[in-house]
């Protein structure tokens, strides 16, 4: 080798300047001594064994890791946690790829250019945290706390940001929930307090034996399960689902329906699949429930429908009767039928009077069995309200009601968490504010921008979708001591979600987070984007925060399991790069906050509290399982019918409690991280079924659902011996207070109030049941649905193995050629290089397409795989393939839900195949946020679709 | 066998360049460093490393009058080459380019992370910050080379002869089998002559069997 001196000898000298940067030493390397190297040496190669929750979908599956040389070597499912009973699927095998990908958000970056260029600039975390902190500060004192909006986009894990920002002094809290299936879970939540109504199919279940012990028990008791637009096989939120739908079949005999407009992958194992129009979820209901009260006979077995003992276990039964019956004299405009015939039912449905009345039927007949409704009905409609009342009714009048095989509610059940480290105390601190020149006093929670705004006050749940009205025009205060307030919303901190592309329009998020005002600063003056992904909503922030991706933080499982199951999401490795957990972000932001003068946040609610996230974590299992010893069998027979249950299942089980009378609670020793660690990472509580009654007698045990009077209520505010009650009976009373002032949302559908029972209303944009838009049917003449494709959520869309497999007729191999850098293994050889730049040839990838029937699209002229345009009423539209199929109603048009259109480059293969995959957000109305809670109508649109 | 000084005079060389592509690639410039390369003299190109350094040298010399906004220029091409927001198109790390995964921390890494355990090293921050970042492997070469010289000064030839080993091996063999890949995805990512001039080096050092 020859030596070249030239550059030693020109450069040497100036170099040698630079070389003395490095006075400090090594910058990145460190010298181990010889005890440090060979400790290391020792604990290279070997294999600890951790247990976690899943984050990569929201089933949250309970997960097994290996950990080797400190990163994940191997993942398995937990086989000690019944949500997924020791099974990993594709997509949670697949961790590895989000956590170790390259293209994960790293370093904390200050935007450079103007929102939405991308151009960004890498900071430290101290710098980041002080332009957040200063401009927060500044926020409150020019506008008030309340001008914040803390959305935690995903529910999981985000405990920590509520809790400082409800410190800060705004209770504008929220999580994608808000805007996910808020309809569905409408009725459960208005009549027994719950949410999501599930099948009893979650196997194993720990079942208390005669004899006193427990068993892991398998059998599976479900005789029939109706799915309507729920699609557990693909939109897996509760994992269960899929292997016990088909495991109740197999081992049962259970029957399963689907009613989907489109065929969907659960429709593949169902026994029957009915098709309806859009948007009809609630006539069918409806239809059911007037089949099964007009026919039953109690002394004809096979019209035994009714199981009438639910009237002992529940309220307001006749007044419900009496207002659904109601209608029946009443003829529907649209097509002058008398509503919920079965006539009436066929009509706006499209199924066949025969298929409903068999369905009723079924339904009606065969017990145990449990009609379940989800997101991809109810969920997406205007009007999706009646249908979850309805539904909740049919489930309680058959007797299927947390029965064995029936249906169950998971909210009811589910252990309790969070606790005080929730931060909910701090909604009561007291605020005062100047209106109309007057001080009034309130506390922080009475400004939250739904519950108390003009618009939507039962929204329980917030509405997200709305955001982008407030950030232009602010909020109007109209219920509560603060009525007559108003407050523009000043920040905006949006923590793994994206909402800018699925938080209802995305032309309208971008309007109004571009939006500025005369001096030409932006409305909108804090925007923070904190995710481990770099999605859509990252490119037009101020601030860009790497969080530690699920495997690197410490939290709880979000599930809806039958009965108390809660694990541990541990943190099985270190965060990577710089990225830091929730409770350190938490922290430095509360003492940044502090620093600067904010005397609502302090240290020992914060970082003197919380010196670990393990800290935070335990304070929220202090209140778990937190649920009432009740149904049969009784779950812990030693302790007294009704009282709530604290405490590991070791000291509840060994009697190491105290039992508090007085406040009817029983006390074990506290669920801790430690003790979850020591226990495969979860604790299980017994199930127990009839949990609405006494365990020995057929009497209310009066602690059990969770409502006004702890029965089924049927009506929804009432008065009783100088009491008032209901789900309702909150709201209306702010309406009363403000002199009957109706929100928004209510005058839209005509209401004076929230009703006391049963009700009914149109849904929008639907030509077939609202007479306001029959006029568009003949230009417009395809209802445009939509739904999740499991593996092709943003955060998996980054995993190409994942995207590529074809789903449903949303998500089909019909790309472009095209190129991209994808995992895929290559030759070995001296150029291991060649073989990363992938060219994918046309039609070997999946990509999001817009799945329409075989025979609509031959009457168009369209065939497989032609680029379409799907325009809407509104002018919108969207760009797409043609998947062509007879899986799918006449008129429906379904596109997989931001499945296309990802502007985002961290997407990968999905990025470059933007210009001609469809976003169906882009045809939402934005305007169409539903009455009562002000989510988006996601599948109440009509298009029409042209051949480009 | 090279002349004992003649090589020590070798690694003093290399010692140079990879603390010069240690900065460049570990972090954003420093307004000091800059000032430093506007010191040196632009030479006759003989090879693509007197290319790279021209590259750098010139441009920098050419921002003279704007070393604040051009300082804030290179941080924003920083972050976009190597570290996003969006995909950053020159991934800083070994594994990304070696691994049938195309992840980051993969068994390439924890392979360069026993290579620096052999050396008695490990990275500062172990287990967050990935062991096969160019800018840690650099500072691994930068060090060994330096001990090298240490050692030949002193006298210990026969360490110094095992470090010399361990630099070659880590260079021709590890190296090598990425960073020609991670300097074209520079090269042809960037309109920037500094980064593009310090990606020249690298394939300089590499295709030369080091200079």
């Amino acid at each position: 080798m020859q030596v070249s001196r030239r550059v030693f000898l020109r450069y040497a000298a100036a170099l040698g300047g630079v070389a003395a940067l490095n006075k400090s030493g090594l910058m990145t390397l460190k010298n181990l001594s010889p005890s440090e190297a060979e400790a290391m040496q020792t604990s290279m190669g070997k294999y600890e064994v951790k247990y976690t929750a899943d984050a990569m979908c929201p089933a949250e599956c309970g997960m097994e890791m290996w950990i080797k040389d400190g990163k994940i070597a191997k993942i398995y499912g937990n086989k000690a946690v019944p949500m997924n009973d020791g099974i990993a699927c594709a997509k949670g095998a697949s961790g590895q790829q989000l956590v170790y990908s390259p293209y994960r958000l790293k370093y904390p970056m200050i935007r450079v250019g103007e929102r939405g260029s991308g151009k960004f600039k890498r900071v430290t975390w101290d710098e980041a945290i002080d332009h957040i902190g200063k401009k927060l500060a500044d926020i409150k004192k020019k506008y008030g706390a309340e001008s914040a909006i803390m959305d935690c986009g995903d529910v999981t894990d985000r405990d920590h940001y509520y809790r400082l920002f409800f410190a800060y002094g705004t209770p504008n809290c929220t999580e994608h929930g808000s805007i996910c299936d808020t309809p569905r879970r409408h009725g459960p939540k208005l009549m027994v307090g719950g949410k999501r109504w599930e099948p009893d199919i979650m196997r194993p279940q720990l079942v208390r034996q005669p004899d006193g012990s427990l068993k892991k028990d398998y059998t599976y008791k479900s005789k029939l399960i109706v799915y309507n637009g729920w699609n557990p096989f693909v939109a897996t939120r509760i994992f269960y689902e899929s292997r016990g739908t088909v495991g109740a079949k197999v081992e049962n005999g259970c029957k399963v329906v689907v009613i989907d407009p489109s065929y969907s992958n659960t429709a593949t194992a169902a026994d029957m699949w009915l098709a309806p129009r859009a948007g009809t979820d609630g006539d069918l209901f409806g239809a059911m429930l007037r089949y099964i009260l007009e026919n039953d006979n109690q002394n004809d077995p096979n019209k035994k429908y009714i199981n009438w003992s639910f009237k002992k276990y529940s309220t307001g039964w006749e007044d419900f009767d009496a207002a659904f019956k109601s209608w029946w004299g009443k003829k529907d405009p649209i097509n002058g039928l008398s509503y919920f015939s079965l006539d009436w039912a066929a009509d706006r449905t499209g199924l066949s009077k025969k298929q409903i009345e068999d369905l009723a039927h079924l339904f009606g007949i065969t017990k145990p069995a449990a009609l379940v409704w989800g997101m991809q009905s109810p969920g997406h409609h205007y009007n999706g309200y009646c249908a979850s009342i309805i539904g909740v009714a049919l489930n309680v009048i058959t007797g299927n009601f947390d029965i064995p095989g029936g249906v169950i509610d998971t909210e009811l059940v589910k252990s309790d968490k969070g606790g005080s480290a929730t931060g909910k105390q701090f909604k009561s601190k007291k605020v005062k504010r100047m209106i109309d020149g007057k001080e009034v006093e309130g506390e922080v929670e009475h400004f939250h921008m739904d519950l108390f705004g003009s618009k939507y006050p039962a929204a329980w749940d917030d509405a997200v979708a709305d955001y982008p009205n407030a950030f232009m025009e602010g909020v109007d205060v109209r219920y509560g001591p603060f009525r007559g307030y108003h407050y523009p919303i000043k920040a905006y901190i949006l923590r793994t979600g994206n909402s800018i592309l699925t938080g209802s329009a995305p032309y309208k998020w971008k309007d109004a987070i571009l939006a500025k005002d005369a001096s030409g600063n932006y409305k909108l003056e804090l925007y923070v984007f904190i995710d481990s992904l770099n999605l859509e909503s990252a490119l037009y922030a101020d601030v860009i925060l790497p969080e530690a991706s699920y495997a690197e933080r410490q939290s709880l499982s979000d599930i809806y399991p039958s009965h108390q199951v809660i694990y541990n999401r541990d943190a099985v490795i270190k965060p990577l790069h710089e990225s830091k957990k929730p409770t350190e972000i938490m922290n430095m932001l509360a003492r940044k906050l502090h620093e600067l003068g904010d005397s609502d946040i302090k240290g020992s609610d914060f970082w003197e509290k919380y010196k670990t996230e393990e800290d935070f974590v335990n304070e929220m299992l202090a209140p778990a399982p937190g649920r009432v010893n009740v149904g049969t069998p009784l779950p812990y027979p030693q302790y007294p019918e009704g009282y709530k249950l604290i405490g590991t299942p070791e000291s509840l089980e060994k009697g190491e409690v105290t039992v508090d009378d007085r406040n009817k609670v029983v006390k074990g020793k506290p669920v801790t991280v430690e003790w979850l660690r020591n226990n495969h990472g979860v604790a299980i509580w017994p199930m127990s079924w009839y949990r609405y009654k006494k365990h020995n007698a057929d009497e209310p045990n009066k602690a059990f659902p969770n409502t006004s009077t702890k029965l089924i209520e049927f009506k929804f505010d009432w008065a009783d011996g100088g009491k008032r009650y209901g789900g309702y009976k909150s709201y209306n009373e702010k309406i009363e207070k403000a002199g009957g002032e109706v929100p928004l949302g209510l005058r839209e559908i005509g209401f004076s109030k929230f009703p006391s029972t049963f009700f009914w209303f149109e849904t929008k944009w639907n030509p077939y049941t609202n007479p306001e838009y029959k006029k568009y049917a003949k230009d417009y003449p395809f209802q445009l649905i939509c739904g999740r494709v499991h593996h092709a959520m943003s955060g998996t869309q980054m995993i190409p193995w994942l995207g590529e497999i074809k789903t449903e007729g949303t998500w089909q191999p019909m790309n472009n050629e095209f190129e991209a850098e994808v995992p895929e293994a290559m030759p070995m050889g001296d150029e291991p290089m060649k073989a990363m730049k992938m060219k994918f040839k046309a039609n070997t990838y999946a990509v999001g397409t817009i799945w329409m029937n075989t025979d609509d699209a031959k009457k168009a002229g369209i065939k497989n795989g032609d680029l379409v345009v799907v325009e809407n009423p509104l002018g919108k539209s969207t760009k797409g393939k043609v998947f062509a199929s007879g899986g799918i109603r006449p008129g429906i048009i379904k596109i997989g839900f931001a499945t296309g259109g990802r502007f985002s480059e961290g997407l990968g293969p999905a990025y470059k195949t933007k210009d001609y995959t469809p976003s169906h957000n882009d045809l939402v109305d934005p305007d169409v946020l539903s009455p009562i809670m002000g989510f988006p109508g996601y599948a109440d649109m009509i298009v029409k679709v042209k051949k480009v | 066998m090279l002349m004992e000084s003649t090589m020590i005079e070798k690694l003093r060389e290399e010692r140079y360049i990879f603390n010069l592509l240690k900065h460049i690639f570990w972090a954003e410039p420093a307004k000091e460093f800059l000032r430093d390369i506007q010191n040196v003299d632009i030479i006759p190109e003989e090879d693509e490393i007197d290319r790279g350094l021209n590259l750098i040298i010139e441009t920098v010399k050419s921002n003279n009058s704007r070393l604040d906004e051009y300082l804030n220029d290179l941080s924003l091409e920083f972050a976009r080459l190597f570290i996003g927001p969006k995909n950053p198109p020159a991934i800083p790390y070994a594994s990304f380019y070696l691994s049938e995964s195309k992840t980051i921390m993969s068994d390439v890494t924890i392979d360069v992370r026993k290579m620096y355990l052999d050396a008695g090293m490990a990275v500062q921050n172990l287990y967050s910050i990935p062991d096969d970042h160019i800018g840690i492997e650099l500072e691994f070469l930068q060090y060994l080379t330096e001990k090298t010289i240490d050692l030949f000064e002193h006298g210990q030839r026969e360490d110094a002869s095992r470090l010399y080993e361990m630099r070659e091996d880590f260079l021709n063999d590890h190296m090598a089998s990425w960073i020609p890949f991670f300097a074209d995805k520079v090269i042809e990512s960037t309109q920037d002559d500094f980064y593009k001039g310090a990606a020249f080096i690298l394939k300089g050092i590499i295709k030369n069997g080091h200079f």
